[in-house]
């Protein structure tokens, strides 16, 4: 394992402000902003899989969206193997160009049907990133890696879809060539925004193997982002659990589903269906709404909606603490 | 290159397929490619020039003649031929709505792309310029530009003069729509994708934007030259043409100068404006089928597709 992560975020502040009225801004009042992402740290090493998991609207996809320069973080550090990446087209030195970066961090997006252009051919699609950074000497290099991709995606014989359109595809071929266009650049990273979640559960697995499979030979880390627990456990190395733009449970996979810390974990790992249906698990079913993102609760972001809160949980924003094994929660409750 | 080739002659033929099928689309493609046709093979049909003066026997120019053999739609007030007049009216009217057309597009297109990809200060600038232009009444504001351009030593032939007055000033609906439409794609996920990708501005417009709004602008060609024919033939009514080409509209003002619906010539009056007719409702039917068919959402699903794929599918499964 080479000594720097392939990828780690210091304190990443992602916040969109609200638009103000005109009364507002005349009486001077500071703008509302939307805590999207609140102060996130995590590494993910070379080879590893960082699945990040949360409920709609807790800040995964705005993670993936400003670590791929899509958003421009409020403030916080990313750092591409050791080195940061520069903020929106400044030639900062030492510092590696968003153009470099996305040479060599891919992303995967939720949704495959939205994510390839109905106009553009197959070919088009998968040879896009080796034509946009000049990557293939010449029509048949190009042709070449587009062929290998592809069947590395398990769309095979490759020629059959190349000239294909992406109406042509169903939703799990659709989602292989949106792989295989991620792959073409070989990257060292894959950013993949619930890759699975518009597909239907059948195709999941395969795509999933995929993924796997994909890491294995070309060791590359992969940041998988999901709502789904289940697919977690045979999947990632390790695990980060968010809530309300914070990550709330971090640490190796196994550790955080065999012990967890927080209650928010505890009450999602509760509703998690296990194939047995002999096994009965008391389920946590959490009480109340997420709050609004624009005024956060005080204290623990977590406490009204807590089946554990305390008078403290009130007062006291809990951060990360270590409880053993690379584990950590931000619970006061966390031994 | 081969196979951009095969894939071009795909589209072509699935196009063709679809277009077969709709009979108003044939209807207006009938109408614009036989008006086409007589504008290029105007010599090889008509009998005489259009400036060419039909004597009787005794010399004596044949004026106001009704409909016969020697004068298929009858003659003006000159003993000239209206037929001729009317096949050679083609050129000039076409070409002018076609040029003019295009140069409306190109304009629209550019800065109803420019306007909705990167929004902001541009949006602004270009769509107040847009507005600007929209708020003030066409016609009378050609009528002024034309006639102040003609006065001018310009040493160019009127019909460019109108060329460029419509062209310039019929872009601004398209602006819009192209705009409209621009906007709603750069927000799909597929741009974000080329963008994470790393791709700029040039390639996202030139391989995703562009190839989304082609259709609009196609179908949204024929609609705008039609418009400019109507123009055309509306200012060479107002005299300002070029007196020296007939065109419809200038065939319809010299009718209308010399009197010909007091002698009771319909034989003059009614040919070029049966003709403006016939083009611009060919036109519109043409685009507005256009339009609908070359809609991406309207294409056929992958299921109903080619047998191919059925044969792939059963393959995997193996």
């Amino acid at each position: 394992m080479s000594a720097k992560p392939v990828l780690e975020v210091r304190n990443l502040f992602k916040h969109f402000p609200m638009r103000q009225s005109m009364l507002d801004m005349l009486r001077r009042r500071q703008a509302e902003v939307v805590c999207a992402v609140d102060g996130v740290s995590f590494s993910l090493e070379k080879g590893e899989v960082l699945a990040l998991v949360g409920e709609s609207g807790c800040g995964k996809t705005t993670i993936v969206r400003t670590l791929i320069g899509l958003e421009e973080a409020t403030s916080g550090e990313i750092l591409f193997k050791g080195q940061e990446v520069e903020s929106q087209n400044q030639n900062e030195k030492n510092k590696i160009s968003l153009k470099q970066l996305r040479q060599r961090v891919q992303i995967v997006f939720q949704d495959p049907y939205e994510s390839l252009d109905p106009r553009a051919t197959i070919f088009d699609i998968v040879s896009e990133p080796l034509v946009v950074h000049g990557m293939a000497a010449n029509r048949d290099e190009l042709h070449a890696r587009v062929k290998m991709s592809l069947e590395e995606a398990g769309l095979r014989p490759a020629e059959d879809y190349l000239l294909r359109y992406p109406h042509e595809l169903s939703g799990g071929q659709r989602q292989r060539v949106v792989i295989a266009a991620a792959m073409v650049l070989e990257p060292e990273l894959l950013l993949a925004d619930e890759p699975v979640s518009m597909l239907d559960v059948s195709i999941r697995a395969e795509i999933l193997n995929l993924l796997n499979a994909l890491r294995r030979s070309r060791g590359i880390s992969i940041l998988f982002i999901t709502h789904d627990l289940g697919t977690v456990g045979h999947f990632a190395n390790h695990l980060a659990v968010m809530y309300l733009g914070r990550i709330v449970e971090i640490g190796p996979t196994a550790e955080v589903l065999k012990n967890p810390q927080h209650p928010y974990t505890r009450a999602l790992l509760s509703v998690v269906p296990v194939p047995n249906p002999k096994l009965r698990r008391k389920m946590i079913i959490l009480s109340g709404e997420t709050p609004n993102p624009i005024n956060l609760p005080n204290g623990c972001r977590f406490h009204p909606r807590c089946p554990l809160a305390m008078d403290e949980c009130k007062l006291n924003d809990q951060h990360l603490v270590d409880v053993g094994n690379k584990h950590q929660a931000a619970c006061l409750l966390a031994q | 290159m081969n196979e951009n080739w095969a894939l071009f002659k795909r589209n072509l033929f699935e196009f063709w397929k679809a277009f077969r099928r709709n009979k108003l689309g044939l209807l207006g493609g009938f109408l614009v490619l036989t008006a086409i046709l007589a504008a290029t093979f105007a010599p090889l049909l008509t009998p005489y020039a259009p400036t060419e003066v039909i004597r009787d026997v005794n010399g004596r120019g044949l004026t106001f003649a009704p409909p016969s053999v020697h004068a298929p739609l009858g003659t003006d007030d000159a003993g000239r031929d209206i037929w001729s007049q009317l096949i050679y009216g083609a050129r000039v009217s076409l070409a002018v709505g076609f040029l003019a057309g295009f140069i409306a597009m190109f304009i629209g297109s550019l800065f109803g792309i420019l306007a909705g990809y990167f929004g902001g200060r541009i949006d602004n600038l270009l769509m107040r310029v847009t507005d600007v232009l929209l708020v003030i009444p066409d016609l009378p504001l050609m009528l002024v530009l034309v006639a102040t351009l003609r006065q001018m030593d310009l040493h160019v032939s009127p019909l460019v003069v109108l060329v460029f007055v419509i062209g310039l000033l019929y872009w601004t609906s398209t602006a819009r729509l192209i705009r409209s439409q621009v906007l709603t794609i750069k927000e799909r996920q597929y741009v974000a994708r080329s963008r994470a990708i790393g791709a700029g501005h040039v390639h996202i417009i030139r391989k995703h934007i562009l190839p989304q709004i082609m259709p609009l602008i196609v179908a949204n060609t024929v609609l705008i030259i039609s418009t400019a024919i109507l123009i055309e033939s509306g200012l060479a009514f107002l005299g300002l043409g070029d007196p020296t080409q007939p065109s419809w509209g200038a065939m319809l003002n010299f009718a209308f100068d010399r009197s010909a619906v007091t002698n009771g010539a319909w034989w003059f009056y009614l040919p070029p404006g049966f003709a403006i007719v016939w083009v611009t409702l060919g036109c519109v039917l043409l685009g507005n089928v256009l339009e609908d068919m070359l809609n991406p959402r309207l294409t056929a699903h992958h299921l109903e597709s080619n047998q191919n794929m059925i044969a792939i599918q059963k393959r995997e499964g193996e």
